[in-house]
């Protein structure tokens, strides 16, 4: 008798399910935060606050380099499979 | 001779039904960017083209999956290859005429189940690869992307939903060429290598490559192409059905589904799980839309989508057996897939010329 756990490949699956919920939320989150950085970066230059304009424009650079880096070593994993 | 001639009609069908997979799904990879506005409806066919086609070459897991974990190897003649594709190509056909976005894998390996199973019984399929490679992978990746698509619309919301609308929709919008893009890649892994899978067994079965051969680099671009053009060529009806009626999307919406998309397309193909690409995304679609307020989701739209789901390997298995049963009646040579494939050729031309006259009477009733 063969049982459900035999013939799926549980960790493969259970894997699959970690890393795309993972990755989606995490893309998500950090293109997120890019966008509020920028936007928040805008509004304070306009209201002649620098440093704190600085401050969010590293905050949505560092959104967006996150974003670029995880769809990177997406692509990475994928080629070197 | 005759076995050669089989082989090079498998080969031929089976480049069809890829390009009818990239025609069928091009609205799972561009339906979201078209219509939240992000992309113009013709570079965004064109980019989703162009990255099938780099996709295709990216990894060979999935293609392994179909070649060898779905029915028995000794079970498998071109013939039966050949009445598994003319099943998947048929029910393409019906649920694109209907608007459907059903899956193009599941079709394919319905078909070939069902032709194997008319061929040599019910030990010709593998259970056990079928349930754990197909099934369940099936049954849990669109639940994934709604998870995905529901979280991250959330999130994005609660990150962003107090800001000006006009910078964060361009922002979005920005993003979204980026997670689109990145859905064709990960359409262009997993899809065109299904046919890569079926092009290897027909090669092997036909003895032209020996059973633990790699796939061959042909049969890659081959395939890559084919999706490539069928994507290009578009199929427009299901964009419409995808981009706009289960849910009226937002920037952010169009791009957390096809983010969630993307990671759980690209994560199961990393792990060799051929699952479908239509189903995924629009799990990520209701997700994004149910993330939002649950009723922003038209629900009968999405029940009809969920019955196309559950009636596509059954459908197609019956296609394929009927179709390997009358190919049969020819006996062993090429005459059966002749004969097969010059009837639907001309089923088809008769449903587009019917198509187009009825179009056309209704153009000048409406003029």
């Amino acid at each position: 008798m063969i049982t459900l756990a035999e013939i799926v490949e549980t960790k493969a699956l259970l894997d699959t399910v970690i890393y795309s919920l993972a990755a989606a939320i995490g893309v998500t989150t950090a293109f997120s935060l890019a966008i509020y950085g920028a936007t928040r970066a805008a509004e304070l230059r306009r209201d002649d606050r620098p440093l704190l304009a600085t401050a969010s424009g590293i905050l949505a650079a560092t959104g967006l380099s996150a974003c670029v880096a995880a769809i990177v070593l997406g692509v990475i994993v994928m080629t070197t499979k | 001779m005759d076995s050669d001639v089989i082989l090079v009609i498998v080969v031929a069908t089976a480049l069809a039904f890829d390009f009818t997979n990239g025609f069928h799904d091009t609205a799972n990879v561009v339906a979201t960017s078209i219509s939240t506005r992000a992309m113009p409806p013709r570079a965004a066919v064109g980019m989703a083209a162009i990255l099938n086609f780099v996709g295709a070459f990216i990894s060979l897991a999935v293609a392994a999956t179909v070649a060898k974990d779905v029915v028995q190897a000794d079970a498998v003649t071109p013939t039966v290859i050949f009445a598994g594709l003319i099943g998947a190509i048929a029910w393409n056909i019906m649920t694109w005429a209907l608007g459907l976005p059903s899956s193009s894998s599941h079709a394919l390996i319905g078909g070939v189940v069902g032709a194997a199973f008319a061929a040599s019984g019910a030990d010709a399929v593998i259970g056990e690869g079928v349930l754990g490679k197909v099934l369940i992978p099936a049954v849990v990746a669109p639940i994934v992307a709604f998870i995905a698509g529901g979280a991250s619309i959330a999130i994005i919301y609660r990150i962003v939903g107090r800001r000006s609308p006009g910078p964060v929709t361009r922002g979005f919008r920005l993003g979204q060429v980026a997670s689109g893009g990145l859905l064709a890649l990960a359409h262009g892994t997993n899809d065109a290598q299904k046919t890569m899978g079926i092009i290897t067994l027909a090669l092997i079965s036909n003895g032209t490559i020996s059973s633990d051969a790699d796939v061959p680099f042909w049969v890659v671009v081959a395939s890559a192409s084919a999706i490539a053009l069928g994507t290009y060529t578009g199929g427009w009806r299901i964009i419409k059905t995808m981009g706009t009626k289960i849910i009226k999307m937002d920037t952010a919406q169009g791009f957390s589904a096809s983010g969630a998309g993307s990671a759980v397309i690209l994560a199961s193909t990393h792990f060799g799980f051929p699952l479908s690409t239509t189903q995924v995304i629009n799990g990520g679609i209701m997700g994004a839309g149910a993330g939002k307020r649950l009723s922003a989701v038209r629900w009968g739209v999405a029940g009809n989508i969920v019955l196309a789901w559950l009636l596509t390997m059954p459908c197609a298995a019956l296609i394929g057996a009927a179709t390997y049963l009358v190919t049969n009646l020819f006996g062993d040579g090429a005459a059966g897939p002749v004969v097969v494939s010059s009837v639907a050729l001309l089923m088809l031309a008769t449903g587009v010329y019917v198509r187009r006259e009825q179009q056309r009477q209704s153009s000048l009733v409406a003029g």
